[in-house]
């Protein structure tokens, strides 16, 4: 097959794949949000000179054997979460081919340790018919990975011959890096969660994974938790103590209101810039179940016209 | 029946002028639109913003009377009912009838009829708005008709002054026109108000009626505070404290109750919650009449296990009485005054 072949066949097919592409990205974004997965999501097909570039690199000669046409990238906020994904791929996807990079290094080995699957759209799904039956690639990344998929190309080529060990010795000890800071910012993020005294910021965990089901944005994390230890004295020792169950207990009972105006304010660029940070669900909680302790909580820090807004926005008197 | 103001959703907007009527007769031509007016997220979502803050601060259930002559009832079911249709014909009816209810005391106004969904179920609002004086609304066309601009509304949203005077909103619960629940508030009142809702706005206009009447609001909210300070509060001193607030609440010359501001001024704050929580009064404020419980007003009693009573005017209360909790649980109450007489009863 000629090059021209290929370049004629990808330009006819690839407004498929890039829907294909779409509809995976919204299919996987939706899923994960709804489940409180906090990740980035996007999604690409190939572009013509890449693929032209691969067919010669790979010296291919079968137009259907070219994978990776339409590929999605999840890049995970924490490392835990990669097993979520991992679910809710198999959940949504006819998964087949998966890959876990990892398991193919060696114990004393380091390398890219990604996970990749190659999935079909099931026949059943809710998208256009074109895109049933066509292969995409799914890339699961840690933050840290993703950074060193990026810088790969640059520092892993094929020389005629053997590079010196010295040099493999440099890359090794800096993927080495990947692994370790992975592993670390789990730790770290677990040990401040559970810090005695910083306990704003487990609730702004939880808080993270029950706003991200409504709308999938990043916050202000230093106000996040400016918020959060003001209001925190709006809540009895006992109710800190169980919050991630008095939280799911009032998602749980709001869902429906909560999706409800996330979605009304989403695009009302004069909205209070309070509520589209995970801690308007914690105050929407307390506008609730206290309102008094709240307001006096509050105004010992912050402008009464913030609280006011949200809780018009939420249906309430101000208290 | 109470909904929901947080699933509020606001999905058409019409606006009308009205201006102020002379008792001459004489005064500006009332302004029709002949369209709705064009509606993005941040229109749709400063009415829904204006609609909860003055619902959510004092509102009133209402019912439609059957034995109105307001045409609004019967615009109001039918725009629950059938939506878009006549949506521009049926809200500019209910813009010539507010301006035929309107006396000279009625400043200019805009009036905006909305349509909207609370919780998935068809609703109607009706906001009465301030029109700053000396301001001429400029209408633009929408395929060939009178329309107010876009513009015009972004200039309304902007000035922070725009006071919402009245506002109606009315919920279809059910398929019937007795089952249209509708909530209504006024903050258009003179310095010494006597009724929660401008007569000539809730009956004339609208076509309604308070569905509590205000002496029943008050017993109720009577019989709930006694009711928490005898279960909720464990002191018997803070008992009698807060029993003598109530009854100076009661007896004093304010005109209307307003539970938040009375928990705020009598209760500490981690009590305020619980007591709001066990009195449910719809509405932040109602009028007070306190003819179904001005028996009730006259004496503090306190009742002992022993069988022993002690009654006292709430104004003597505190300057005479002085209540001590010891521990185990009793009481010592002490009574510093002059005997004048002792009887059987």
């Amino acid at each position: 097959m000629h090059l021209d072949d290929f370049r004629t066949r990808w330009i006819a097919d690839r407004p498929t794949y890039v829907e294909l592409a779409e509809a995976v990205v919204s299919l996987l974004s939706e899923e994960l949000r709804r489940n409180g997965v906090l990740c980035d999501v996007s999604g690409r097909a190939k572009e013509i000179a890449s693929l032209l570039t691969k067919v010669i690199r790979k010296g291919y000669t079968d137009y259907d054997k070219i994978g990776d046409k339409a590929g999605v990238r999840v890049i995970v906020w924490y490392p835990e979460d990669v097993a979520a994904i991992d679910e809710a791929v198999l959940r949504l996807f006819k998964v087949n081919e998966y890959e876990d990079k990892e398991s193919l290094l060696a114990a004393d080995q380091f390398g890219y340790a990604g996970k990749h699957y190659q999935v079909t759209i099931p026949e059943m799904t809710k998208c256009s018919r074109k895109c049933i039956g066509l292969g995409c690639e799914i890339q699961v990344h840690t933050r840290a990975q993703n950074l060193w998929s990026d810088v790969a190309h640059d520092l892993t080529y094929k020389p005629a011959q053997e590079p010196p060990r010295e040099l493999l010795r440099n890359v090794n000890r800096l993927v080495a890096l990947v692994e370790l800071f992975d592993r670390e910012l789990q730790i770290i993020q677990n040990d401040v969660r559970q810090l005695p005294n910083f306990q704003e910021a487990a609730m702004l965990y939880e808080l993270e994974k029950a706003f991200y089901r409504f709308a999938a944005r990043r916050c202000d994390k230093a106000l996040s938790l400016l918020i959060l230890a003001t209001i925190k004295g709006a809540f009895s020792a006992d109710e800190l103590s169980q919050y991630p169950t008095l939280l799911h207990d009032f998602v749980a009972q709001n869902e429906e209101k909560l999706d409800e105006i996330f979605q009304t304010y989403a695009n009302d660029e004069r909205c209070s810039p309070l509520l589209f940070q995970p801690e308007s669900i914690a105050i929407f909680e307390r506008l609730e179940s206290n309102p008094p302790q709240l307001r006096e909580k509050w105004d010992l820090a912050l402008p009464a016209t913030y609280l006011d807004d949200l809780a018009t926005i939420w249906g309430v008197a101000s208290p | 029946m109470a909904f929901d103001l947080g699933r509020l959703a606001i999905s058409k907007i019409i606006v009308h002028e009205i201006p102020q009527r002379m008792i001459s007769g004489k005064g500006d031509d009332i302004v029709l639109s002949e369209t709705e007016s064009p509606a993005s997220a941040e229109v749709l979502n400063y009415f829904r913003e204006r609609v909860v803050a003055s619902l959510a601060h004092a509102a009133y259930q209402v019912r439609f009377d059957p034995t109105s002559a307001s045409p609004v009832p019967a615009i109001t079911a039918k725009l629950l009912k059938t939506r878009r249709t006549r949506f521009v014909e049926r809200s500019v009816e209910i813009a010539k009838h507010l301006h035929s209810c309107q006396t000279g005391v009625n400043p200019d106004s805009l009036l905006v009829v909305a349509l909207a969904r609370v919780a998935a179920k068809e609703a109607v609002a009706i906001l009465k708005l301030e029109k700053e004086a000396g301001v001429r609304v400029q209408q633009s066309t929408s395929d060939g008709k009178k329309t107010f601009s876009l513009q015009h509304l972004k200039d309304l949203m902007l000035t922070a002054r725009t006071r919402v005077f009245k506002t109606g909103l009315f919920v279809q619960n059910g398929k019937t026109h007795s089952s249209i629940a509708g909530r209504v508030s006024d903050a258009q009142r003179s310095y010494t108000p006597t009724t929660e809702v401008a007569g000539f706005f809730l009956t004339d206009f609208l076509g309604c009626t308070l569905i509590e009447a205000s002496d029943v609001s008050t017993k109720r909210f009577f019989e709930a505070t006694q009711a928490f300070i005898n279960d909720a509060i464990t002191s018997p001193d803070e008992k009698a404290r807060y029993q003598i607030a109530l009854l100076a609440e009661m007896s004093s010359n304010k005109r209307f109750i307003n539970p938040k501001e009375f928990a705020k001024q009598t209760f500490p704050t981690e009590k305020q919650n619980e007591f709001l929580t066990s009195v449910q009064i719809d509405g932040a404020q109602f009028a007070k009449d306190t003819a179904l419980v001005k028996t009730h007003l006259r004496r503090v009693e306190m009742d002992f296990v022993s069988g022993i009573a002690v009654l006292a005017p709430p104004d003597k209360f505190a300057d005479h009485i002085k209540v001590v909790d010891l521990e185990g649980g009793d009481t010592k109450v002490e009574i510093t005054d002059r005997v004048v007489k002792v009887k059987g009863r």
